[in-house]
């Protein structure tokens, strides 16, 4: 018996700014902190705390470079986070075609 | 967890556009192109001065050359954008194509089927830059793809030897730079 697609949504990246944040960065070598923060229409401490969460699960690697006095913050998706995204809208998919499905029965 | 069909139907067409949308911007190749398409037309030129059979030795360096450029170019444009473009993936595709096209010629050679190594060569690039095309999004380079194997088939009716493959060159590499004009930078 397949499992429920519902069961396959991480509960980490099923979340709306995390996904976004998946997405900017998948396709592209890396973006940086203030591209995300615009692109998302986010707060710097909103897109802190997210960019830790998918940190801390190895899902992007942050990477903090000097530039004159401050930092550049780099954000890249790793392999896992490549995966949990193709996964994640692999799953929604399903679920949304599982949801037409019954409309037509 | 919950499932709300409407929030997650526009999740996924939000996550797809931003999918798509980095897509076009890695394939927003307007540089390593119009750099490519000016290595094809001196090539063109290479191949008449000494010879088809050494245009490996021209595009080894070259093609390093184009890398270095376009690797410093992404890089400034990082710089201004916040977006990085990939790099490896087009460049082992060129590295890739510029041994298979040599491989071509030399089998054409090897089996005495002369068409296969003045036209082979050329067509395994377009074939290269179709497939670019398509996976950047391209139009400009999938037409351009359209006209190089039209006119590889016209220029095969008229000239032949070095002059054939020098000919193929020039006007890749013409339609190449034409094809880069038509591709926008990153935004």
């Amino acid at each position: 018996m397949t499992a429920h697609p519902i069961h396959r949504l991480d509960s980490t990246v099923h979340q709306r700014v995390r996904l976004g944040i998946l997405a900017a960065c998948v396709g592209v070598a890396k973006v940086d902190f203030s591209y995300l923060k615009t692109t998302l229409g986010l707060t710097d401490g909103n897109l802190g705390q997210h960019l830790e969460t998918l940190e801390s699960a190895g899902l992007i690697a942050v990477e903090r470079v000097p530039e004159g006095r401050r930092q550049r913050t780099w954000i890249r998706a790793t392999a896992r986070g490549r995966q949990a995204l193709r996964q994640e809208i692999a799953a929604l998919r399903e679920l949304i075609d599982g949801i037409d499905g019954l409309g037509d029965g | 967890m919950d499932v709300d069909p409407v929030m997650d139907r526009l999740l996924l067409v939000e996550l797809q556009a931003r999918v798509e949308g980095n897509r076009r911007r890695a394939g927003a190749l307007r540089f390593p192109l119009a750099a490519i398409g000016v290595a094809n037309v001196l090539a063109a030129g290479w191949c008449l001065l000494v010879g088809r059979d050494h245009l490996l030795g021209f595009y080894a360096p070259v093609l390093a050359v184009v890398v270095l450029a376009s690797r410093h170019h992404f890089r400034r444009l990082a710089q201004r954008h916040g977006v990085l473009l990939p790099i490896r993936a087009w460049v082992l595709a060129a590295c890739g194509l510029a041994v298979a096209s040599a491989a071509v010629s030399r089998l054409g050679a090897a089996l005495g089927a002369t068409v296969l190594e003045e036209v082979g060569p050329s067509l395994v690039w377009v074939f290269g830059y179709h497939l670019l095309g398509w996976w950047g999004r391209n139009r400009a380079l999938v037409a351009a793809t359209i006209v190089m194997l039209l006119s590889t088939a016209v220029l095969a009716t008229l000239a032949s030897g070095d002059g054939l493959v020098a000919a193929q060159l020039a006007v890749n590499g013409l339609l190449v730079g034409v094809a880069a004009l038509s591709t926008a930078e990153l935004t």
